[in-house]
């Protein structure tokens, strides 16, 4: 019963999706706007039966419907709940049809909240969104069905979801937040395209073009740093980011996502760059494809087995036409496309914009190098290298202190051409604050590195920290200093910077994103230059030194739980002040056991402190002697990388906010003050 | 698709096995050269990810060999020449800077270069008309009246 509503469902889908991008790109192409109802009503039909079917698939987990192939699959009678419904994505075909709710999500809020708007814009934008969904349709529908039916006979209890994602509960909310981040980079793309097939690119895209992309971007940044912290927080090897394939994919549309963001500001303001400006959008789109392609097709066990995974030929199709799409739309219709103004210097906002722009391009040319790399020479010279960890840190990092430099200097240059003396008179308290910065970690550390509290640290980790207070002093500048300029008497401070944020919400929330990036690139260069490591065996009463904390075994334990074993070291951290902090009966490091799998997992012990974790992971243990091994980190600073979360989410929602509407006569702030914006 | 859970698969599906243990760490300036070198060797049965920073027992036995070696003084290009003696290039996780693979190298920074180069140039080149030919005659781009009227066209 669930198989069969839930296949028709996802078939009512596919029909409405396929519906929608006929009738909305041929009368978008004809100029026959009346058909815009109908587009829209395709684009509900399509929301609807896509949320729907999730929901039976949902109901078919929890009541262990196990004659859908899905629920086979991945559900189990043992598993908690909230795990089970989480097994909506721990798979392939669930996470595909989850894939298709969000972006029923999406595309009924666009088509809705832009409801009123006229046809000439609308019907292209939703036709090609639609396009966009129908092959995800078709994919849930064909190559990818969760649908079909169990062989006979019916099983009455599954193996479960992979047990990672039952190992901890940011494994709920990770992988949602990636979705809504890599399927809402449909909606910019589809306003792009709609641009290019009308050719024209006029002032009423600009903002919706924008916005669109900055809601997936903030989704894309919260479900990256999510991944990272759940990384750092289960797999025990100490570390948050490995460079991985899976992590690239998530890593390269955020990329390109940012660029875009950027390259807006020049075409809202000077009217140039739209042509770029649509290419970097339709890249992050295509890279979240080939994301999606590159994580879900087993292309990275070997070049040679995409082909046997049920979605990697259809995937390589879709990848394929998107790009030649993409290309013949911007060779075609770009050349009308005309720019409104040139740039006269490079030493200006925009030359600073376009800086950015080319360092946020050759980084994402860097991770997709060396992530397809291999690839490219298993596949030509039948040669099989690795491009992993370090190549990337060598790459990235000079490319991020750039990066670090420009979101200085951007901000503090006028646009048009900058005056070189000004500028200079502008620079000094920020250099100042660069060298601050780097003094008062020396200060912080003085002492520390000898004794071995920290590592020695690297020169490109000062160099980080220089710029990030270089960066903190020009931000900090930029966010109040035209709420100085609203101070009056009767306002108090606080209450300037409230209005000056709420005239140019953009401005100022971009700002405070800016804060929460350095903050995240401090907290990396602190925590993988600055770190301590140790390793070894101990009996029970033994301790482990690491930095200036003292980690003391006292004993293994075991226990159960309705749906795994596990076995634990109770742990005992000492700080340098003699206070001890006793992590026992499976809250220290361990291995959980589950069962239908014969390897452990290991779970590490995170000893979260403001300003540094302790960080223990068991390797090994022995029973019968009662000793175990351990590797154990003292990292400065990197829960600082998830405590930016708040700051970039609260600076993505203050810019999305919606500006007062500039009326023409007294309320509309003066064109100076809005120009700043 | 779960993005980081493939990667942690390949980790967790390397035989945890506990219960070896490993050997000792040597002093701290020599073990600091094993985790180093470790850092750029390929765990065997993960995705990319290196010996010193995998839990696999076959890692930690490579880490081992890493340590065996460092303590009988060899360097580090006989380490990784060990290495790659067994495994192939395969083994590196920092691909060699020669022949072919050293485009992967240079390209990124090229490509800075030259974008640093059109950027410059797309600037000194002058306009070819002098009045950008979208803007009416008039009016400028932010004129509130104009906004306006285009507002009300659109409804």
């Amino acid at each position: 019963m669930n198989a069969t509503l839930g296949y028709g469902l996802v078939l009512l889908g596919l029909l409405c999706a396929a519906f929608g991008a006929l009738v909305g790109i041929f009368t978008g192409m004809t100029r026959r706007e009346g058909a815009l109802p109908w587009v829209q009503r395709a684009v509900y039909g399509f929301s609807a039966s896509m949320i729907l079917a999730n929901l039976v698939m949902i109901g078919a987990l929890l009541k262990h419907d196990y004659s859908v192939k899905y629920v086979a699959q991945v559900g189990s009678n043992s598993t908690p709940t909230i795990f089970t419904i989480v097994s909506l994505w721990s798979s392939l075909e669930g996470s595909i049809l989850f894939w298709g709710a969000i972006m029923g999500a999406y595309l009924f809020a666009f088509a809705f909240i832009h409801r009123h708007e006229h046809g000439r814009y609308m019907q292209l934008s939703l036709g090609m969104m639609c396009a966009v969904a129908t092959f995800f349709a078709f994919l849930i529908a064909g190559p990818a069905n969760p649908w079909g039916p169990t062989p006979n006979p019916i099983p009455t209890d599954g193996p479960g979801p992979n047990a990672l994602l039952q190992n901890h509960v940011l494994m709920i909310i990770h992988p949602p937040m990636l979705y809504l981040g890599f399927v809402g980079m449909t909606v910019p793309f589809g306003i792009a395209t709609g641009a290019l097939l009308r050719g024209e690119l006029g002032d009423a895209w600009l903002v919706p073009l924008r916005k669109w992309t900055l809601v997936p971007w903030t989704f894309l940044s919260v479900g990256i740093i999510l991944g990272s912290w759940w990384a750092y927080a289960v797999l025990g090897w100490g570390g948050y980011w490995a460079w991985d394939p899976v992590e690239n994919a998530s890593f390269m549309p955020w990329l390109a996502a940012t660029a875009f963001i950027h390259s807006t500001m020049v075409l809202e303001r000077k009217k140039s760059l739209k042509l770029w400006t649509l290419a970097l959008a339709l890249g992050a789109f295509w890279l979240t494809i080939v994301g999606t392609f590159m994580t879900r097709s087993g292309v990275f066990n070997s070049v040679h087995s995409f082909t046997q995974s049920d979605i990697g030929p259809t995937f390589l199709v879709f990848i394929a036409v998107v790009m030649l799409v993409s290309i013949a739309l911007l060779a075609l219709r770009g050349p009308l496309l005309v720019a409104e103004t040139h740039m006269e210097s490079v030493f200006s906002r925009e030359g600073s914009i376009l800086l950015n722009n080319l360092v946020f391009c050759a980084l994402t040319f860097t991770v997709f190098l060396g992530t397809t790399y291999p690839l490219i020479t298993e596949a030509l010279a039948n040669k099989r290298i690795s491009v992993g960890e370090p190549y990337f840190n060598i790459m990235a990092l000079p490319i991020a202190l750039l990066m670090l430099f420009l979101m200085g200097v951007g901000p503090m240059l006028p646009w048009g051409e900058a005056n070189p003396k000004t500028t200079l008179r502008q620079l000094a308290a920020p250099a100042a604050g660069g060298v601050l910065a780097v003094v008062a970690w020396k200060l912080a550390t003085l002492g520390a590195s000898s004794a071995g509290e920290y590592g020695s640290g690297t020169v490109m980790a000062v160099m980080a920290f220089g710029l990030a207070g270089f960066v903190a002093v020009i931000t900090t500048r930029e966010l109040l200093l035209p709420a100085r300029a609203l101070m009056g008497p009767g306002t108090n401070f606080f209450g300037a910077v409230v209005r000056s944020a709420s005239r140019a919400p953009r401005r100022f929330g971009g700002y405070v994103v800016h804060m929460g990036i350095v903050i995240i690139m401090v907290a990396i260069a602190a925590s993988s230059s600055f770190k301590v490591h140790a390793s070894g065996t101990l009996k029970p009463g033994e301790t482990l030194q690491v930095g200036a904390y003292q980690v003391r075994f006292d004993g293994l334990s075991s226990g159960t739980e309705p749906h795994r074993k596990w076995t634990s070291a109770n742990l005992t951290i000492v700080h340098p002040d003699g206070k001890e902090v006793a992590y026992a009966g499976g809250h220290g490091p361990r291995m959980n056991y589950y069962e239908r799998q014969t390897d452990p997992v290991g779970s590490p012990l995170v000893h979260e402190l403001v300003w540094r974790d302790v960080y223990v992971s068991l390797l090994a243990y022995d029973a019968k002697e009662g000793s175990a091994s351990f590797n154990a980190w003292v990292f400065p600073l990197v829960g600082w990388i998830w405590y930016a979360i708040p700051i970039l989410v609260a600076g993505s929602l203050i810019s999305l906010w919606p500006r007062r509407r500039q009326l023409l006569g007294g309320t509309a702030p003066a064109p100076a003050e809005a120009a700043k914006a | 698709m779960v993005l980081a859970l493939l990667a942690a698969l390949s980790l967790a599906q390397g035989d945890y096995a506990p219960g070896r243990a490993g050997t000792e760490p040597l002093d701290a300036a020599r073990e600091a050269r094993v985790q180093a070198l470790g850092k750029q060797l390929r765990c065997p049965v993960c995705q990319g990810t290196s010996i010193a920073d995998s839990p696999s027992s076959i890692a930690r036995a490579q880490l081992d060999k890493v340590r065996e070696l460092v303590a009988e003084g060899k360097t580090d290009d006989e380490i990784f020449a060990y290495f790659v003696a067994r495994y192939g290039d395969f083994a590196l996780l920092s691909p060699r800077k020669e022949g072919v693979t050293s485009l992967l190298w240079l390209m990124p920074g090229l490509m800075l270069i030259f974008g640093v180069l059109i950027i410059v140039l797309q600037v000194k080149k002058k306009p070819k008309t002098a009045a950008p030919a979208a803007a009416p005659a008039a009016a400028p781009a932010d004129d509130p009246f104009l906004e306006a009227v285009r507002k009300d066209l659109k409804q």
